[in-house]
């Protein structure tokens, strides 16, 4: 398999899923304009959720340093483990739907 | 905080424009191919005391990961070839289970002659690695070792090794692949060179290389 099938077969994947999804959810009346909003409101969660991976990042490095620093012994990798990663896209979903709801 | 507000807003989706931009050039183009390259450790065959394997990880139940392995696969192969008279295995230790022990049970099933290996269990540390290792050797009046580690990690185990006061000839593993062209594999490599560009800063933050 080529180096560039690799890299494009997942866009090409999304992007014709994604046409398909557009044209049910047109089919089932959803609103043309209201997909300029859905993007942005996905910008945002992007956004929020890099903030707080950035802040969960720091507290980890935080936090290994200070137990090193008292003596105990904390890898430096635990700051890097994929599920940090998860759970600051989920507390990001949360504190945008939160906040949301609490306009309503 | 008010994340409903339009100024936010407008700060939340530069910022999530910019980790999605991000996440395309490092996934689409080969910037993490490339850092890799930079950081990646040579490899200067020659004769020592001791090839020395440095630790990468085990699982509780005693299995060695990828990188464990082939890093032990290579302290072997360089015995074999005579580089040294002496193997000598780090590792970690996890819950019961011992790296360096289950190394060494996979040298002695290989063919190594069981008088000719050391173990060093129960390290955490590159730098744990390095002190120990040279007291073990340097008590027997070795200092030349054949160090055996992984691509990227190898810059920085030699610099550490050294300033303990051994001669290394470094012998490296490519236990992470540097030709990676999937965006997930180059996002894994990415994170692999951003964890050693971060260790590198802290060793040379504390002055111990």
């Amino acid at each position: 398999m080529s180096t560039w099938v690799d890299q494009v077969f997942p866009l090409a994947l999304a992007a014709g899923s994604s046409l398909a999804l557009l044209l049910l959810a047109r089919g089932r009346g959803f609103e043309a304009a209201a997909l300029r909003e859905a993007l942005r409101r996905a910008l945002e969660f992007c956004g929020l959720g890099a903030a707080l991976y950035a802040l969960n990042l720091g507290l980890a490095v935080a936090v290994v340093l200070a137990v090193r620093a008292l003596g105990g012994f904390l890898s430096l990798y635990l700051c890097v483990e994929p599920s940090l990663l998860a759970l600051s896209l989920l507390q990001a979903l949360v504190l945008q739907w939160w906040a949301a709801t609490s306009r309503r | 905080m008010n994340l409903e507000s339009e100024g936010t807003r407008r700060g939340l989706r530069a910022l999530g424009t910019l980790a999605l931009l991000g996440l395309a050039v490092i996934g689409f183009t080969p910037l993490a191919n490339v850092l890799h390259a930079r950081l990646h450790g040579a490899t200067r065959v020659a004769d020592a005391d001791a090839v020395v394997v440095l630790c990468s990880s085990v699982d509780p139940g005693g299995r060695l990961s990828e990188g464990s392995l082939r890093r032990a696969v290579e302290g072997i192969r360089q015995m074999r070839r005579g580089a040294a008279p002496l193997l000598v295995f780090t590792g970690i230790t996890r819950d019961e289970a011992s790296e360096a022990e289950a190394r060494g049970r996979l040298a002695v099933d290989l063919g190594v002659d069981p008088g000719r290996l050391l173990l060093v269990p129960g390290v955490r540390t590159t730098a744990e690695e390095a002190a120990q290792v040279s007291a073990a050797l340097r008590g027997r009046g070795l200092r030349e070792v054949v160090l055996v580690t992984g691509s990227l990690h190898m810059l920085r185990a030699q610099r550490v090794f050294e300033k303990a006061g051994l001669v290394v000839h470094p012998a490296t593993v490519e236990d992470v692949s540097g030709r990676e062209v999937q965006p997930f594999d180059r996002l894994s490599l990415m994170r692999a060179v951003l964890q050693e560009a971060a260790a590198r800063g802290l060793y040379r933050l504390k002055g111990a290389h």
